[in-house]
């Protein structure tokens, strides 16, 4: 028993920290913990705010209708929150910044309102926690296929990569715990646990809707994969669809006591704002390209709309599934290239593309990069282009706010002049910065398809698995 | 050691999302008002609540009202003539609804498209929260409702539909329609003049990006009831309101979309619901208002607060923490 007890921890032990990895996990750490109290997303971090306090004051995350999100991101916030309460009341969480409010009239993109560091610190632990399990996933992936080295290489290329350690660390997104579940998703599907896989997916879709995507994907290989019998193919599916209803459960009792959270999460699909790093990545300079088409003259139909956009994605990511399926490559790499063709469509065909979400992409791309050496640009590139989008957008300094409010080193006066002198020359010059750095990203991603869709199977499968399948 | 680690997250997850269920709605104040039998123009309170599981600040406020017995109903407008809602109509809908509920305020919310609808009793608040696409047929059918008793809140340039506009120097429009100018707001923080409305209700758009000039506001009878900000070219207003008729017109800057506290809806949004339940839709004079310290005990006392009338007065207490909902109302009659 006590044996079993050691292996089980040496097992998990390997796993968080495998060996030769220390250093870069010490150093990611470090670096982490060391920025992510004094820095803050001065629009995206309020939504947290409000659905923690709401959370604590008993009325439930959708309590002033400010948290749009799925449920799942309250529910792995809200144990942190509870013993940040055990130590600082509520009303310390956060505080209103009246000399904001000029900055945030000038960018439309801050809200007034700054978060405490010990808020900051209880918001991102969760989410540098999903950090080091998504390298710990790369590394157990990689290295099942391409020996330690290979994993080793694809932890620290996640690990120390800057924009994963900005968006979790300094935005404080949460989409690293989505890749997590996507990652968890691949892993059981190729080793044919298809329950775990669909619970994977599902735990995903609570977190953001995306890994619905894989959903997609994985539910067109079981149906079309060649060589399999219809019973088995129909068993499988059963399976996942099973894991995916189990998934849902902690949902349901939201579903009754917050009916209106539906209303809230899903109609950010119908947000009638296009941009980012997607095919819409020029609507800053040029504004509306469905308007444009409609002739400026604002009147909207469903096929001006994102929801529109977003079925088109999904049409493309059937498409790309069924030739993966039927294409009659290996498992593994049909659902590796599967998931990365079908994520970067996800990205390129939605309304709003923000640097957060390049992180569903990036473990996948570092995976082929390992051998597809042609996709080490593209990683650069869109690794770039998330930093400098977010960076462009509204100037470094916003991100600094918590630091001004709460440490000697700067002022919230000095940070407003930095935003200030940003925008000084109106808005078309960040503007013209911030679609150069989306036009990276969305060469980066159609490198990415067209790298990851033209190489010969055969070639991949030899640089890649062929020694092991 | 496996199933112990699988069995402790399977607890936790079972306990979190028992957890973060909506367990409560409101924090109620019991309020008893009186007028003091000394001084009719003055209203003894005794105010008690329960205990919080944070510390809040609670806000007692006084408004000399002429109010219905009962809140009406409010209908939120989709005005712009393009067919789906924009996101403006959805967030106004979805805050206003939040706030009313966390209240326990039982009232409608609904919006309604304005091809569709027939103007609702008078007695009803309507809100129009974008750019109105009306002809002077419908905006004057409006207006007469106002007059009639109505009450009609306009957010931003473009949304009230009765109004004249300026073009090359001369008002345009119909001439019983209203002289209202709006103007960009540079917003400084020492700038800022909290209105008499605005500090006892504590509301929160203070720096739209687009004003209303002050000057012609006071043209038309206006109270101010948003903040004032001194500007060199004049004074701005954020927002106001204007008697018409039996009915009260109230006109705050916008866009909707533009930040505030924390997005233009949700901040306005609280503002309709404190100007709604508060009874500054049926003013007769300025508020009063008195704060009572961050507490998260149980509160028992009483306050005396002298008015500028005898006019009935609606008495709210509320609570400036959002996450702990306090909310107590109750109507003095007149004397």
């Amino acid at each position: 028993m006590a044996m079993a007890e050691k292996g089980s921890l040496d097992g998990l032990r390997a796993f968080l920290c495998p060996s030769g990895i220390a250093k870069v996990l010490i150093l990611g750490l470090i670096v982490r913990f060391a920025i992510a109290p004094w820095t803050y997303c001065p629009y995206d971090t309020y939504p947290f705010y409000s659905a923690s306090v709401d959370m604590l004051g008993g009325l439930g995350m959708y309590g002033h209708a400010v948290f749009s999100y799925p449920p799942g991101f309250g529910f792995v916030m809200y144990p942190f929150m509870y013993l940040l309460s055990l130590f600082m009341d509520p009303s310390l969480f956060g505080v209103f910044v009246p000399e904001m409010i000029e900055v945030s009239a000038a960018t439309s993109l801050i809200n007034p309102f700054i978060t405490a560091p010990a808020f900051n610190l209880a918001l991102k632990l969760p989410l540098i926690i999903g950090d080091v399990l998504v390298a710990s996933m790369l590394f157990l992936l990689v290295s099942q296929w391409k020996g330690e080295k290979a994993g080793r290489t694809a932890y620290a290329l996640w690990f120390l990569n800057p924009l994963v350690i900005w968006i979790s660390s300094v935005v404080g997104q949460f989409d690293v715990l989505a890749v997590l579940c996507t990652l968890l998703a691949v892993y059981f599907f190729i080793h044919d646990r298809y329950a775990l896989a669909g619970l994977s997916v599902g735990a995903g879709a609570l977190l953001k809707m995306y890994p619905a995507y894989l959903g997609v994907l994985f539910a067109t290989y079981l149906l079309l994969s060649i060589g399999v019998r219809w019973k088995d193919r129909l068993r499988s599916t059963a399976r996942m669809a099973a894991g995916l209803a189990i998934s849902a459960i902690p949902a349901v009792p939201l579903l009754f006591t917050t009916p209106e959270m539906v209303d809230f999460v899903l109609r950010r699909a119908g947000a009638d704002s296009f941009g980012g790093i997607n095919l819409w990545f020029f609507t800053p300079i040029t504004g509306n390209v469905m308007e444009l088409a409609a002739g400026g003259s604002g009147a909207a139909s469903f096929f001006q709309t994102p929801m529109f956009i977003m079925l088109v994605g999904i049409a493309l990511t059937v498409a790309v599934s069924i030739a993966l399926a039927r294409s009659g490559r290996p498992l593994r790499e049909g659902i590796i290239t599967g998931s990365l063709l079908v994520l970067v469509i996800a990205l390129l065909f939605r309304s709003v593309t923000n640097p957060q979400h390049l992180l569903w992409v990036i473990p996948f791309m570092i995976i082929f990069s390992l051998s597809v050496t042609k996709l080490r640009a593209p990683l650069f590139m869109l690794t770039a282009s998330g930093l400098l989008a977010s960076l462009t957008l509204r100037s470094f300094a916003v991100f600094f706010y918590p630091m001004a409010a709460y440490t000697p080193l700067t002022s919230v006066g000095q940070l407003n002049s930095i935003v200030n002198t940003y925008f000084s020359g109106g808005p078309l010059v960040p503007s013209i910065l911030f679609v150069l750095s989306c036009l990276l990203g969305v060469l980066a991603m159609l490198s990415t398809l067209l790298i990851g869709s033209e190489i010969p199977a055969r070639w991949i499968r030899e640089r890649m698995w062929g020694a092991r399948e | 050691m496996r199933r112990a680690l699988l069995l402790a997250a399977a607890i936790l997850l079972v306990v979190t999302v028992v957890a973060v269920q909506p367990a409560s709605t409101m924090l109620a104040v019991d309020l008893d008002a009186r007028r003091n039998l000394a001084e009719q123009a003055a209203i003894d309170v005794d105010y008690s609540s329960g205990e919080s599981d944070h510390l809040y600040e609670l806000i007692v406020s006084f408004m000399p009202a002429d109010m219905p017995d009962v809140l009406p109903n409010i209908v939120i407008i989709d005005a712009d003539g393009v067919p789906g809602r924009s996101s403006e109509i959805n967030g106004l809908y979805d805050h206003i609804a939040v706030e009313m509920g966390l209240r326990g305020l039982e009232a409608a919310v609904t919006i309604e498209s304005i091809e569709d609808m027939a103007l609702p009793d008078p007695a009803s608040i309507m809100v129009i929260g974008e750019r109105a696409e009306l002809n002077n047929e419908t905006a004057a059918a409006l207006m007469s409702w106002v007059s009639e008793g109505g009450r009609l809140i306009c957010i931003g340039p473009g949304s009230l539909p009765f109004r004249q506009e300026i073009e090359d120097g001369e008002w345009t429009g119909p001439e019983d329609f209203l002289r209202v100018k709006y103007r960009e707001l540079s917003y400084t923080v020492d700038e800022a003049e909290a209105s008499a409305y605005a500090e006892a209700l504590h509301l929160r758009s203070q720096a739209p990006l687009y004003a209303m000039e002050k000057e012609y506001l006071d043209n038309i009878s206006a109270v101010t009831i948003g903040h004032l900000h001194h500007d060199a070219d004049g004074d701005l207003v954020t927002a106001s309101m204007v008697p018409i008729g039996d009915g009260r017109l109230v006109l705050f800057g916008g866009p909707t979309t533009s930040p505030a506290m924390v997005s233009g809806d949700s901040s306005l949004s609280w503002d309709i619901v404190q100007l709604y339940a508060g009874g500054a839709l049926w003013s007769t004079g300025p508020p009063k208002f008195v704060s009572l310290p961050m507490s998260a005990d149980a509160r028992t006392g009483n306050l005396t607060i002298t008015m500028d009338s005898i006019d009935a007065v609606v008495v709210m207490a509320y609570s400036l923490q959002p996450y702990v909902p306090a909310y107590g109302r109750t109507v003095v009659a007149a004397s």
